[in-house]
């Protein structure tokens, strides 16, 4: 660590500063950094950039990595010019950052010298060119003329290749996305993904429109399965960055709900890959099963999704005692139940013929590109924001972490199985040990220009929100980095060498969350406009028919 | 390879009927649910709380001589409750309605309108005529006099107080 320090410290500018390492850097010597940092095994988590052209004609970057053993962020800084942004890309050493930095092309116009794959990867394909939405200086309300010409960069397939399209929506987990397999016979070699297509804009709303206790139910909208986890993420960085602490009550109900989440998100996949495998008995007693944990959650916040109860300074409503005597109810049923899923599972042998040895990911591979969750813990992997990085209520709970090795869509059935237990005995704990006291703080006053990072274990792996305070009551900055944008980067290596009967098998392995991966806006190409159908259309539209 | 799938058969059989028959079976909606907003055109006073904290931004207020609009879109709202938490007057109340579907939004719209009292002196429209009413029910001595001091407007005041100094 020391010696890490040092040369670091020999090459840049290092600032430690609690649990984060931040380094000032001089563009050119961003490789050579990144190199030192890729020695140490440091996780890429993402690259953000900000706007500071009105201010002082810069534009920021900010890489962050995470050195797992020694509980230690490192936040890698560095400024350009922003009349032409230009830095060397560092997907030739961290290929894990390929998406971050087209992503950073897209919505502020830096350009990376020697990205192994420069095409567009967030805006449409008709959006016009040298507009960048996340700079200050385009308005999150102006609508640019599109492109007339329009040409959707794809990857072609070599001699004797074919390709075959899935999507543009994709089928089993009804969801927009298109993946192109180039295949010869049933094997897969290559693969392409185009997907953003619900890009929704939210960090620009955010940013320009918004309050501070505002944005949380935004935030939550990010996924409609596991909202919470981000509603949460951004609440815990904007107290960090105000310096608020919130109290223990309030980081114990966000536990409750963030274990929930993992329960029913847990279950709503082994449905989901019953399901694909044409095992549908499963699926619907899977999903049965998972039906008391949204009743539950709506008895106690009144929605059965997308709570909304997390504000910045705690949470607004409270779990009373007879909730927790209904949980624990709820909980006994689901264990008892979830055991003789597990069962099911385990016993069949046409699961098993499906699931063993497919899409297969090498704990090398899991590394290269920092996959999370049971993906990467499926994969040999050791890594849980809730045991590395507690946040909320963890740190005074203790849970196991199920580990496999094999890497394949068989272990994360495994892990994901194993994982709905843990939750059932992190929520007991709870339940004998919820503090007494208020549940949320009154914020006064959060100070602009202070920046925090927050991690949560979501059920698909490590979330990451980054989290500007500006002087307008609102951030500056508000980035998000979902579990899902991570593991759709490995999916060209799991699909690689896979038959084709497989690949929605191994899409669904890694519980891909569209909406969360893309989080802002899209134009419709062809109206350009939001058509609203009445009844009297839709009426119309049958009769035609 | 039969095991498995006969067990399935079995967990599934004990549950035979799991389906609600919603909606000729109406449902008792939970406690906390949070449903259709209903507004207080009574108690409004016309301070622009909600309009601050509603997350959806769909809450305006627009003011004319007469009298102060509030209006709702409530097509966008996402029931989170904030409007009605921030509310001082508690003139906000969710209730536990959520059969909303409507195929035309603006039955949604709730407008609410108050009425504005206009300063004795100057006739400019100044405060609202549930804030007034509050005022004047704080008095002690509901004097004549007194609650037409109320009635002026902070400039008219402020010029009537200076010219009390000279
Ligand atoms: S319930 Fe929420 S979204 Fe609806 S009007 Fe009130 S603050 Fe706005
Ligand atoms: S409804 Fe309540 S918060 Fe909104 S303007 Fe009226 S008094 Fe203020």
């Amino acid at each position: 660590m020391n010696d890490f320090y040092q040369q670091i410290a020999s090459v840049a500018k290092v600032e430690p500063l609690e649990e984060n390492l931040i380094v000032f850097a001089e563009p050119g010597q961003i490789k050579e950094i990144v190199n030192i940092v890729k020695i140490q095994n440091a996780r890429f988590v993402h690259l953000t950039a900000i706007d500071f052209s009105e201010k002082k004609n810069k534009i920021e970057l900010n890489y962050f990595f995470l050195l797992l053993k020694d509980k230690l962020n490192i936040i890698l800084k560095t400024e350009l010019d922003s009349t032409n942004p230009i830095i060397s890309s560092i997907s030739e050493i961290i290929p894990g950052a390929i998406w971050a930095e087209r992503e950073c092309k897209d919505l502020f116009g830096v350009n990376f010298e020697g990205h192994p794959d420069p095409r567009r990867l967030v805006l449409a394909d008709d959006w016009p060119d040298n507009i960048y939405p996340l700079r200050k200086n385009f308005s999150y309300n102006s609508k640019p003329k599109v492109k007339s010409e329009t040409t959707v960069e794809l990857k072609k397939p070599g001699e004797g290749k074919t390709v075959i399209p899935i999507g543009p929506f994709y089928p089993s987990l009804e969801e927009p996305a298109y993946f192109r397999l180039i295949v010869e016979g049933e094997e897969i070699v290559d693969f392409d993904y185009r997907g953003f297509y619900v890009h929704r804009g939210i960090e620009k709303l955010a940013e320009s429109a918004l309050n501070y206790q505002q944005i949380p139910f935004l935030a939550e909208r990010i996924c409609g399965i596991c909202g919470f986890v981000h509603s949460t993420a951004y609440c815990q960085a904007v107290e960090k960055a105000g310096g608020i602490e919130i109290p223990e009550r309030a980081k114990y109900i966000r536990t409750i709900f963030l274990e929930l989440e993992r329960l029913h998100s847990h279950l709503l996949w082994v449905g989901l890959a019953a399901h694909i495998v044409g095992f549908d008995t499963l699926f619907m007693q899977a999903w049965r099963i998972r039906e008391p944990v949204m009743y539950l959650c709506e008895l106690i916040t009144g929605n059965r999704k997308t709570y909304g109860i997390n504000i910045v300074g705690g949470v607004t409503i409270d779990v009373l005692p007879k909730h927790l005597e209904d949980m624990k109810e709820v909980l006994n049923q689901i264990e008892k139940e979830a055991r003789e899923i597990r069962e099911i599972i385990l016993e069949d042998e046409v699961l098993q013929l499906r699931f063993k040895d497919v899409g297969r990911l090498t704990e090398d591979d899991a590394m290269k590109y920092f996959v999370g969750g049971p993906v990467a813990r499926a994969s040999g992997v050791e890594i849980d924001i809730r045991a590395n990085f507690p946040y909320a209520a963890y740190s005074n709970i203790d849970f196991r972490i199920p580990l496999r090795k094999e890497g394949d869509v068989w272990a994360r059935t495994l892990v994901r199985l194993e994982e709905i237990f843990i939750s059932i005995g992190i929520l007991r704990t709870i339940i004998n040990s919820l503090p007494e006291g208020n549940t949320s703080t009154k914020v006064v006053k959060i100070e602009p220009w202070r920046e925090a990072i927050s991690y949560v274990e979501a059920p698909r792996g490590q979330l990451f929100h980054y989290v500007m305070t500006g002087p307008e009551g609102r951030p500056y900055r508000w980035s998000v980095r979902a579990p899902s944008y991570q593991n759709y980067q490995a999916l060209s290596v799991l699909l690689k060498g896979g038959s084709i009967a497989d690949a929605p098998l191994i899409i669904a392995s890694i519980d891909p969350c569209f909406s969360c991966t893309e989080r802002f806006e899209v134009l419709d190409r062809k109206n350009k406009k939001v058509d609203i159908y009445t009844a009297k259309d839709l009426r119309k539209c049958l009769e035609a028919n | 390879m039969f095991r498995s799938k006969l067990r399935a058969l079995l967990l599934s059989s004990r549950h035979k009927k799991i389906i609600r028959h919603y909606p000729f079976v109406p449902v008792t909606p939970p406690e906390n649910l949070r449903g259709r907003l209903e507004v207080f055109a009574d108690r409004c006073i016309g301070c622009g709380n909600c309009v601050r904290v509603c997350p959806s931004r769909l809450i305006e207020i627009k003011s004319s001589d007469e009298e102060k609009a509030v209006i709702f879109y409530a097509g966008r709202c996402i029931y989170c409750g904030r409007c009605a938490v921030s509310c001082p007057e508690k003139a906000i109340q969710i209730t536990h309605e959520f059969e909303l579907a409507t195929d035309n939004k603006n039955d949604l719209e709730i407008i609410i309108k108050i009425k504005m009292v206009k300063c004795r002196q100057c006739g400019k429209p100044f405060i609202t005529q549930n804030m007034f009413n509050k005022q004047v029910a704080k008095l002690e001595d509901k004097s004549e006099e007194n609650i037409s001091r109320l009635m002026l407007c902070a400039e008219c005041k402020r010029k009537s107080q200076s010219r009390g100094n000279e």
